[in-house]
């Protein structure tokens, strides 16, 4: 007879009561009786369609210790309905004891008690000490304060913020947080506002891969305090960063990025101007802004693919941060412009300053050039031949063309450049 | 209280005795309602457990008993004698643990040594090897519940 089928039921359920709801996923396949022990819940949603909020944390809190639950998703704009912050603090503790993976959380106030209105909503301390989560997601009126001195997620691989306050009253609560996940391969940092929150100016973690930060609105800029970001990241594969570009990053640690997805914006003297360069531009005129921001840009050095990824609005837009991203990739395979190609309507012969004249091109190495949006118009095609005219095998054209027959004639209209490369593949979809 | 009250003796499924003091062994809730019934006298037969297993549990108690002037280790000291406790041992001595402190009615030991099973079982392998369970399943019924986890067997 083997040992555990001695043991009586009750005591099953206790071990089990200590695995994640994966490993106790991996019991059910043991044996029959196994399987009837106990549950595994593997979706546990709480949202304002729940109609009484009072029976489901009754209902929760009164599950057997060994039942499990996977994921835990709590949506709530507190103040609708009357859930207290300690019935959902009493929720999460619960959860959390049950092999967590993954918790969403995103609690909204609402209220139209004033006082109650700006109220964060701070977490349990059992959260930074779960051993079974693997993604954690927080949203909204989140604001941590403080992490309690074991802070440790020995199994976290996902961490998303999305509008999420750190205030450290003794030392940084966000790098504590960061240094507590040992396992942490990706980062998420949605509606960051580095003047106001500094605690996120410095992204450290050795273990990180893929890394995805994203700045609030930018129309509301106030670049008066807006110094130096660093990012010390040896293991960063993917970045995905949309950003004012800021003084300086002292500290950058980009050697294993091969792709990244960019939207740098430029700022003169810290303002953010926002369409066209025009001949007074003091950007394009003033050639010691221009040298200020070649230097700040990092370079990337092991990049090889590269989306540029501008933030087009009403006015149109510039690539006015892309002819220094290009010279700051020395390695680079395949450029993305995740854009409509950038001209004057009204002179669609000219090339914007922005570009630089396109020289930035004759010293970029990649070899493929994608383009997600094209309408074959004569100023794309006058933009076109200077691309084509430099450097590439393969131009890969995501058209928004009606029919075959348009599709056709954008091929034809581009193979009648003069191209730089005769083996130059051009690929119209 | 004299002397002799102080003490107790413990004797094993396999006559082995212990002589421990009281407050030592009234961790364990069995022989702590045992002595409160006042029915046996100094002597308890403890049928389930052999002496090789009792020694451990006895090691455990003293370990973690508040006796005058041995209380005062620290909580993170406690935790690591503990972890090294179960490190080492193998899977019957495990369970016979378990057993035996469901028995004496230990509720920490119990936490402990069920957590213990827990930290050596991760994989689905090792839940076959350490826990050595015959399956009673189907092919096609072991497929459908995996079908139904999907999630967790995946990768």
């Amino acid at each position: 007879m083997d040992s555990i089928s001695s043991l009586p039921n009750e005591i099953i359920c206790h071990i089990v009561s200590s695995l994640s709801a994966k490993e106790a996923a991996f019991t059910t396949v043991l044996s029959k009786r196994w399987l009837n022990l106990f549950t595994i819940i593997p979706n546990l949603h709480f949202s304002d369609w729940v109609e009484k909020p009072e029976s489901f944390v009754g209902q929760l809190v009164a599950l057997p210790d060994s039942s499990r639950v996977r994921k835990f998703t709590l949506l709530k704009r507190l103040g609708l309905f009357e859930l207290a912050d300690e019935h959902v603090h009493c929720c999460l503790c619960n959860v959390l004891k049950r092999g967590l993976m993954d918790l969403e959380l995103n609690i909204e106030r609402v209220s139209h008690n004033d006082i109650d209105k700006g109220k964060p909503f701070s977490l349990p301390f059992e959260i930074f000490t779960c051993q079974t989560l693997v993604t954690l997601k927080l949203g909204t009126s989140v604001v941590i304060y403080q992490l309690p001195e074991n802070a440790l997620l020995p199994a976290l691989k996902t961490l998303i913020l999305d509008k999420v306050r750190f205030y450290g009253l003794c030392g940084c609560a966000f790098q504590k947080l960061l240094s507590a996940c040992p396992v942490l391969e990706e980062l998420v940092i949605d509606s960051v506002d580095w003047e106001d929150w500094k605690w996120s100016r410095t992204v450290s973690s050795p273990t990180l891969q893929r890394l995805n930060i994203n700045r609030t609105q930018h129309f509301y800029f106030d670049g008066s305090d807006f110094g130096s970001i660093t990012f010390y990241t040896p293991k960063l594969v993917y970045l995905e960063y949309a950003d004012f570009i800021p003084d300086e990053y002292p500290v950058v640690n980009f050697d294993s990025l091969v792709e990244a997805m960019l939207d740098l914006f430029m700022t003169v003297d810290h303002t953010w101007n926002v369409g066209f360069a025009g001949d007074d531009d003091p950007i394009s005129s003033n050639p010691t802004n221009l040298l200020g921001l070649e230097e700040s840009i990092p370079i990337f050095e092991n990049l090889n693919r590269l989306s540029y990824t501008p933030n087009e609005n009403d006015d149109g837009y510039c690539m006015r941060s892309l002819p220094f991203l290009l010279t700051k990739s020395p390695n680079l395979e395949t450029l993305v412009l995740e854009c409509s190609l950038h001209y004057d309507q009204h002179k669609p012969e000219s090339v914007c300053k922005c570009m630089l004249g396109y020289s930035c091109l004759l010293s970029c190495p990649a070899k493929v050039l994608e383009i997600t949006k094209y309408e074959g118009t004569k100023g794309e095609l006058e933009q076109m031949k200077h691309f084509l005219g430099k450097f590439l095998e393969l131009v890969k054209i995501r058209a928004g063309a009606r029919d075959d027959e348009e599709k056709l004639r954008f091929t034809m209209d581009l193979l009648m450049f003069p191209r730089a490369s005769v083996n130059c593949k051009i690929e119209v979809s | 209280m004299s002397k002799s009250e102080k003490k107790i003796v413990l004797k094993s499924l396999d006559n082995e005795a212990f002589e421990v003091e009281k407050a030592v062994a009234l961790q364990s809730q069995t022989i702590w309602v045992m002595c409160e019934d006042k029915c046996v006298g100094n002597e308890i037969p403890l049928e389930n457990v052999t002496g090789q297993i009792l020694a451990k549990v006895i090691d455990y108690c003293k370990k973690h008993a508040v006796v005058d002037g041995d209380g005062d280790e620290s909580s993170e000291e406690l935790k690591n004698w503990d972890t090294e406790f179960t490190k080492n041992m193998d899977q019957s001595t495990l369970f016979n643990m378990i057993l035996a402190a469901n028995y004496l009615n230990i509720k920490s030991l119990l936490n402990l040594t069920c957590q213990a099973v827990a930290d050596k079982t991760k994989t689905i392998d090792e839940f076959h090897t350490f826990l050595n369970i015959e399956n009673n399943f189907t092919p096609e019924e072991e497929a459908q519940i995996c079908q139904e986890n999907l999630w967790a067997f995946d990768d």
